[in-house]
């Protein structure tokens, strides 16, 4: 986070500045993608681009914490995936489960174990969980929200954000000892 | 923020308050990993669009604080425009079909009406058997009333004025088939024969005796019903008023022989129209 500078970083993206912009788009974007992939990884990156850019519309006009700022910019960029789902799906009314999503683009087995980055590794083991219990863990957890941020987010109690934190990080644990047991296994 | 090793950057348990139990993440080696992994800095794969997506925010801070404005009242106007056009085409269409409807007479009869009053269009047209019949007050469906007036309507004032001689032989033939049983003033050929001969203070016997004496040959047959009975004065003279009995001094010759004579069934339409 940016903390002391997000003050005059976000005066400078109000007014306009291309540094201002790079400052926040480099501080919040790698959290940004990672959330967005975890949800559909194929239209993450465009959703993200489409909501840095009603981002820029409208920063002049934002007035709050660099907190406030953030769960700002994740609300955009959730409802800009949303929208994208549903365009691709052509029909009304579809969510994340709308448009089939392959994942992580993988062209061999030897690629597979080779060259995947551990990122993209972790981001898979995150989308074995049910999507509700994978998007609170990655807004708690992972972008450091409290659990009425990620209650404003996902438009959800804080006690429901709650639960879904707990039951995808026991259920992360217990897939990943069973990983490792079997890994150890002869 | 979370660079410290733990889960959350606020030093929070992730599941304070879920209630289930002693469970800590953080015993778990793997996990934490994992989780620190997500949390780690961006790579270059990941900021690999900085510098175009950069870009595109400056321009749409630039369109968003100045352009925005002008854009959204050019795009109304065409809307507008648009939508006024369409009504004012449309109304030049509605007055210009109806003017031309009521200068050729085709608009319905109080439109027309109007029109003339207003415009100076033509005046409504009225049918004249429709008019004559009502003045004459038979209360006849239309079908009988058009077969009545279609002879007197050529002399131009109605049935019951002048009806030229065919109309009033065939009036007076029928008085005379159903005379003494028409005295109700139910039957249009009573009522036309009775203002005619009214109107020149005679009966309708006197009425229609020269008219009978006339015709070429034709002698009223009896009423088959009325044995005895006969209403033709073949000398011309007023015989009894309607409703006395007569005698037939004569037999009509010409029953079966006068061509020009219409029979009698033929002209039960003509006053049948009750």
């Amino acid at each position: 986070m940016l903390e002391d500078r997000f003050a005059d970083v976000l005066a400078a993206a109000g007014a306009g500045d291309e540094w201002a912009f790079d400052a926040l788009y480099r501080d919040l974007h790698p959290a940004l993608l990672r959330y967005l992939r975890s949800l559909h990884w194929e239209l993450a990156e465009d959703s993200a681009s489409e909501a840095w850019i009603e981002v820029a519309r409208g920063v002049a006009a934002f007035v709050g914490p660099e907190r406030a700022f953030r769960s700002w910019v994740f609300a955009i960029a959730r409802r800009k995936l949303i929208d994208r789902i549903r365009y691709e799906a052509r029909r009304p009314g579809a969510s994340f489960d709308g448009v089939p999503d392959a994942g992580p683009p993988v062209r061999d087995i030897a690629d597979e174990i080779l060259e995947r980055d551990a990122t993209t590794h972790a981001l898979e083991l995150i989308r074995t969980l049910p999507r509700e219990q994978g998007e609170a863990v990655m807004l708690r957890v992972v972008v450091g929200m409290d659990h009425a941020e990620v209650a404003a987010v996902m438009g959800k109690s804080p006690g429901a954000v709650r639960v879904l934190v707990h039951r995808g990080l026991r259920r992360l644990e217990r897939d990943m000892t069973a990983r490792g047991q079997r890994s150890v296994t002869p | 923020m979370n660079a410290d090793g733990v889960y959350l950057p606020d030093g929070q348990s992730a599941q304070d308050g879920s209630g289930d139990g002693p469970h800590d993440v953080e015993d778990s080696m793997d996990l934490s990993a994992l989780l620190g992994v997500l949390r780690a800095p961006g790579t270059p794969d990941e900021l690999a669009r900085a510098g175009s997506t950069v870009a595109d925010m400056v321009a749409a801070h630039a369109d968003a604080t100045v352009v925005v404005v002008p854009l959204r009242g050019i795009n109304r106007r065409p809307a507008f425009v648009a939508v006024g056009a369409s009504l004012g085409i449309l109304g030049a269409v509605l007055v210009t079909g109806t003017a031309a409807a009521a200068f050729s007479g085709a608009l319905p009869e109080r439109l027309q009406r109007v029109a003339h009053d207003v415009l100076g269009a033509p005046a409504p047209t009225t049918s004249a058997p429709s008019s004559s019949q009502d003045d004459n007050g038979s209360g006849a469906p239309s079908r009988g009333a058009s077969e009545f007036t279609e002879t007197p309507s050529r002399t131009g004032s109605g049935p019951a004025a002048t009806p030229d001689s065919k109309a009033l032989l065939g009036l007076c033939t029928a008085y005379a088939d159903n005379g003494p049983d028409d005295q109700s003033g139910q039957s249009v050929a009573f009522r036309v024969l009775s203002e005619a001969a009214s109107a020149k203070d005679q009966t309708i016997e006197e009425y229609c005796a020269p008219i009978l004496a006339t015709a070429p040959g034709a002698r009223p047959t009896a009423n088959p019903g009325q044995s005895g009975k006969a209403t033709a004065v073949p000398s011309g003279k007023p015989t009894a008023a309607p409703g006395q009995t007569r005698t037939a001094t004569s037999r009509p010759t010409s029953q079966a022989s006068g061509p020009s004579a219409p029979p009698s069934p033929t002209r039960k339409p003509l006053i049948a129209t009750r």
